[in-house]
């Protein structure tokens, strides 16, 4: 197993143990796409402590584009093989284009289903029953059973079916980004194609609207994700969700990180997180 | 001159076909499930579609039916096929192109599962394919990768705004492109990177006694939907910040809104490639009322000598038929 470490903030490179893998860049918002300079210094550090190199690039419009092209150029042109996570299907043939670089899929594109608050739902271990008022009458709400089957299809996605692994290797893609689900993984991919796990943080969803969901109410771009996280449900919910940026989040727990991390083709533990990286890679 | 969008509405199983019609609309999309596939994966999970019960037909057959009452107009219907299916659900998927390929009421499907449209490639699909919003087609480069999968038309996401739409509709003229509009229902994320758990479950009355209701569902102890609960805790306070600045009060009537994309119809109406489509499914209102609403806001156009005057006539008609205002500050036009 090897362990990454994920950051778009060149800052935190002194501060960290050192991981096996560096992930340079972010995932969510093309406002903070890491510019030439630090992309150049991280893989410098990289390089110097003999770590391996990943560039992330976020989902892209048509105005960021040329810039995504230019940072690729770059890249390529560091004569190494180096994976480049996506997260648009635009991206792709961006990356397709340099001969050194490896598109890696992202986890905005491997499509599980992620919200914390189906656990109890789809594993049959909410409340048997409620009492309610609706329409004015006490109701008794009974809770209907689901099939293990949708369990089992929460746990996978489109990523295992054959004709889908055919055309990620026909498009040089060998390695999923996955996020950690409390009821387990089950994608079964062939010997080709490798998993990542993130951990701590899922990421549930993104935005455009950065400015509503951080009750901020700004249009433009102010970077509210270097100054503000959120942490909504705190002591409501088992798993609050944390808004960080552009997107939402949960956090996993190590135990759910040991129970899925030996099952299947996952080689690979992106930690997102400073703190939980010290923590691991010392214990 | 009468600008010609086409006008696309979402069909529910309860929509009165005549109404409908009436209306002048071009073409209709709908989902179906089946008893089948209900019972491995409850079409109540958005297993099908990002659609549940009530909205989605409970068969094939009942929605043929619509469809070829709508065809006898000339109104086209589209299938959403648009979930990501997993290996099991692959037999039923199967079975069920097939009876779509052979439905000559049904013009096509909307898809955004690279499974699905290799699928459709290897069934030598001929219908038209639509690539969902889900699909996030942000910028060129994706409507070009979707092309290669045989896509007839492209919806695009409802976070783009007017710049970004007009310079990709205009790239790609022989494309049809498709926008949302009036759906102030609409959601504040990105339709194809949510995974927020939705659980659209229609509860029956069991047993109804005088003084005592019982029903059964499957959820009892969500709102039914992640981004709900998220909002419910921003409403109630149950949040922290570790910014210390003042926060602008939420307001969840505030936030309703997004997306509507009503003010940008006057810069798109010389645009020949681009579709207008309503989301009336669910809790974005009737079909009636959406589609009512949207031939008055083209009139308005039409009627209009410049955007300003449109936008004034737009802030009356949405007032008039939504009962919201528009909130610049949390939407990426916020024009009204």
């Amino acid at each position: 197993m090897k362990y990454a470490f994920l950051t778009d903030n060149i800052g935190v490179l002194n501060k960290i143990q050192k991981p096996d893998i560096l992930y340079f860049g972010n995932e969510f918002c093309q406002n903070i796409i890491p510019a030439k300079q630090h992309i150049n210094k991280a893989f410098q550090w990289a390089l110097k402590n003999n770590i391996q190199f990943v560039f992330v690039l976020p989902y892209i419009t048509n105005d960021k584009v040329k810039t995504a092209d230019s940072l690729l150029h770059i890249l390529n042109n560091k004569k190494r093989n180096i994976e480049i996570v996506f997260n648009d299907w635009g991206t792709l043939s961006l990356i397709l284009k340099y001969k050194n670089l490896q598109p890696v899929l992202g986890r905005l594109l491997t499509k599980q289903r992620k919200d914390p608050i189906a656990e109890n739902i789809i594993q049959n271990t909410q409340n048997k029953i409620k009492i309610a008022v609706i329409d004015g009458k006490k109701t008794i709400i009974k809770a209907k059973k689901v099939p293990l089957t949708l369990k089992t299809y929460f746990q996978k996605s489109f990523l295992d079916v054959g004709h889908v692994i055919d055309f990620m290797t026909e498009n040089n893609i060998k390695r999923y980004e996955l996020d950690l689900l409390p009821w387990g993984i089950k994608i079964k991919t062939d010997k080709k194609i490798k998993l990542s796990i993130y951990y701590p943080y899922v990421n549930i969803t993104t935005t455009r609207y950065c400015g509503a969901v951080n009750l901020k109410y700004t249009k433009i771009c102010s970077k509210i994700c270097k100054s503000q996280i959120i942490e909504a449900g705190t002591n409501k919910l088992k798993y609050p969700y944390i808004i960080k940026g552009n997107a939402v989040f949960y956090k996993t727990s190590k135990d759910i990180l040991d129970k899925t991390v030996n099952a299947g083709n996952i080689d690979r533990i992106v930690i997102n997180d400073l703190q939980t990286l010290n923590k691991l890679v010392t214990g | 001159m009468i600008n010609k969008f086409k006008t696309i509405i979402g069909l529910n199983p309860n929509d009165n076909i005549s109404e409908l019609v009436e209306n002048g609309l071009d073409e209709v999309y709908c989902g179906y499930y089946d008893a089948e596939f209900n019972k491995k994966w409850p079409v109540a999970f958005t297993t099908v579609n990002r659609r549940g019960e009530g909205v989605n037909f409970s068969s094939f057959n009942l929605l043929k039916t619509a469809a070829r009452k709508l065809y006898k107009h000339g109104i086209k219907s589209y299938i959403t096929l648009n979930g990501y299916y997993t290996q099991e659900q692959y037999p039923w998927l199967v079975k069920n192109i097939k009876k779509i390929a052979d439905e000559d009421s049904i013009d096509g499907v909307i898809v955004n599962d690279i499974g699905v449209l290799l699928l459709l490639k290897q069934l030598k699909f001929k219908k038209n394919i639509t690539i969902s919003t889900l699909a996030t087609p942000l910028n060129n480069n994706a409507v070009e990768f979707y092309q290669k999968f045989g896509a007839t038309r492209i919806v695009l996401d409802r976070q783009l705004n007017p710049n970004e739409i007009t310079k990709m509709v205009n790239k790609y003229p022989k494309l049809e492109f498709e926008i949302f509009v009036v759906s102030t229902g609409g959601c504040l994320f990105i339709d194809g990177y949510c995974s927020f758990f939705h659980c659209l479950e229609k509860t029956k009355n069991k047993q109804s006694g005088k003084h005592i209701m019982q029903i059964e569902k499957y959820d009892i102890t969500t709102s039914g939907a992640g981004c709900c609960e998220l909002l419910n805790n921003f409403s109630q306070k149950l949040y922290t910040s570790t910014d210390n600045t003042k926060h602008d009060k939420f307001d969840l009537a505030k936030t309703m809104g997004f997306n509507c994309n009503i003010c940008m119809l006057y810069r798109l109406k010389g645009i020949k490639n681009i579709s207008l489509k309503v989301d009336s499914r669910g809790s974005n209102g009737t079909g009636v009322t959406n589609i009512s609403m949207l031939k008055t806001l083209l009139k308005a156009v039409d009627d209009s000598k410049s955007n300003k005057e449109y936008i004034a006539s737009a802030k009356k008609l949405l007032k008039r038929f939504k009962k919201v205002k528009c909130n610049p500050k949390i939407c990426l036009c916020g024009n009204l």
